[in-house]
């Protein structure tokens, strides 16, 4: 199942401040796209809407054609997965997997299990008593096992260590690929995720800056690294990302094109040419006075 | 893509954590009634009916998980692709489900300690408390206070249907009051949640004066004259009810689930 979603000229305002600004885009496909905004820039705004948790000031949003805003047809196959507060909750986690399984269609306990294992959580503890990286680990459990057409994942790692984050991004992948849904990931940790995003949209200040394929993205720039002198003479014409440099070694990243015939004078000259880094295009677009 | 029914599940879910709740509460009740009996076999004999003394404090109690509703399922359900509509009925049917249990169970437990005090042979008395609804000196804070504490009400001997069908409507009434005022406060944050609490207090009020006026106990005396047959009483309060559901699912329709 494919659930189309679309949106047109949507805007968020609270109160005085505006919190998001005309956006529209499409996302029609089953795979992992990433948002990608910097803190403040409307992210979570933007996924619960998707979650039906609040409605646009203007503007709309459909799923298949529907607004899902109170469309129990739509909502059931929404999950958002965000940093829940458990502090009041009593529940353990056996019971609340359960709770979940009747209201999510395609709930499946036992990859639930699997990921209970994989997250070592205890199953009969009162939530509010596990720490912050395991309430996120069991919100990630809830995501990833309600197998929804929509899944999103709003910071979901928050409070994880590094390896349960790697098992994170690690169950996503897989499960995704055996049972294509859309899932859209919302983070500031580019450079730890990028790997995970097949489509990639940014948005800053309340606007949508780009939306385009991860790989077509990075295609878009380069890194090049050599000798300081070499490095500057080829990228003195480029728009300049980001530069590293070490004793004589420069690395400097560059937005726009390489042709082949610079490419080839590039390595002709000793040049390495490596991919661009979606983290230095990420501050390189939404970089900017606060 | 199918149509979920999810307010039935919303229902059972409903009617099964408030009554997890309520276990608890009629479990403290319980003890505060053995307590109580222990007491009087010391002193002086009596005692208040189990199912008069929860059908005071289930009121408070039932207001309380009223609001604690009101401000804590949404988040919970729309989280779980559940719609505010399913919700609010859900939680409507779950509600009047527990309404019901609460005075049933309240009555089989006051059978069962008849029961028991006449077995054992204890000289216990149960006596009634004294429905004093009308505050003689006519002091409004007052009135409210009692009125709070003595809601109207029939002996489980008298009639047990009517009294537990009395029971049932007071404290359905109490839990929508309470769950106006916490949709009030997580909609409108203080102002209009203390605005509530009046609107909260008049749907106590008028429940209240129709039962008292249809079953003959006191009243304020402006209604003395007045005989309200029993009928129209009960059409009184059920509108009553749904004037408060309605102004309820107005402020929940599109509430905004803030993370």
């Amino acid at each position: 199942m494919i659930l189309r979603i679309e949106v047109k000229n949507l805007s968020v305002q609270y109160r005085a401040q505006t919190a998001l600004k005309d956006i529209s885009f499409t996302l029609n496909e089953n795979k992992v796209y990433g948002l990608l905004g910097r803190n403040g820039a409307g992210k979570t705004t933007l996924l619960s809407l998707l979650a039906s948790f609040r409605e646009p000031s203007s503007g709309s949003i459909t799923i298949e054609g529907e607004n899902p805003f109170e469309n129990a047809k739509i909502m059931q196959h929404v999950n958002f997965v965000y940093n829940k507060d458990f502090k009041d909750e009593t529940e353990n986690l056996k019971n609340t997997l359960e709770d979940v399984s009747r209201y999510r269609p395609y709930f499946d306990l036992e990859y639930a299990n699997h990921l209970v294992q994989k997250f070592k959580l205890p199953t009969d503890k009162p939530l509010k008593q596990l720490s912050k990286g395991k309430q996120s680990a069991v919100m990630v459990t809830i995501g990833l096992a309600s197998r929804a057409p929509i899944t999103i994942f709003d910071e979901a790692y928050n409070g994880m260590d590094a390896p349960t984050r790697e098992i994170f991004y690690q169950e996503l992948l897989v499960d995704q690929s055996e049972h294509p849904r859309m899932i859209i990931v919302s983070t500031h940790l580019v450079s730890e995720m990028e790997y995970l995003f097949e489509e990639v949209l940014i948005i800053n200040k309340g606007e949508l800056v780009l939306q385009e394929n991860y790989e077509t993205l990075v295609a878009k720039g380069a890194s090049i690294t050599g000798p300081a002198e070499e490095v500057d003479s080829f990228v003195q014409e480029k728009q300049q990302l980001n530069t590293k440099q070490l004793g004589n070694t420069k690395s400097v990243m560059v937005y726009g094109e390489i042709s082949e015939a610079e490419r080839k004078a590039a390595i002709a000259k000793g040049l390495e040419i490596g991919p661009l880094s979606l983290q230095d295009l990420f501050i390189h677009l939404t970089e900017g006075e606060e | 893509m199918n149509q979920p029914r999810n307010f039935t599940k919303v229902a059972s879910d409903m009617f099964f954590v408030q009554g997890m709740w309520a276990a608890g509460f009629l479990g403290v009740m319980l003890i505060v009634q053995i307590i109580k009996i222990v007491t009087a076999t010391f002193s002086d004999h009596e005692v208040n009916a189990f199912f008069d003394a929860t059908f005071i404090a289930a009121n408070i109690f039932m207001l309380v998980i009223g609001i604690i509703s009101a401000i804590g399922f949404i988040p919970h359900y729309v989280g779980n692709g559940v719609t505010r509509k399913d919700y609010f009925k859900g939680a409507i049917l779950g509600t009047i489900g527990l309404s019901i249990a609460i005075p049933i169970v309240s009555a089989i437990v006051t059978s069962l300690f008849s029961l028991i005090l006449n077995l054992l042979n204890l000289r216990i008395n149960i006596v009634s408390f004294e429905n004093n609804v009308n505050d003689p000196d006519g002091n409004i804070i007052g009135h409210l206070v009692t009125s709070v504490i003595f809601s109207p009400h029939i002996e489980l001997s008298s009639s047990w249907l009517l009294a537990i069908l009395i029971f049932a409507l007071n404290i359905f009434t109490y839990y929508c009051a309470g769950w106006l005022i916490g949709s009030a406060f997580s909609r409108w944050g203080v102002i209009g949640g203390l605005l509530s609490i009046v609107i909260g207090f008049i749907v106590i009020q008028a429940e209240d004066i129709l039962l008292s006026a249809s079953l003959g106990l006191n009243v304020p005396s402006f209604l003395e004259d007045f005989e309200i047959p029993i009928v129209l009483s009960m059409v009184g309060i059920i509108l009553v009810i749904t004037i408060c559901l309605w102004l309820i699912r107005q402020l929940t329709k599109r509430i905004i689930v803030k993370i």
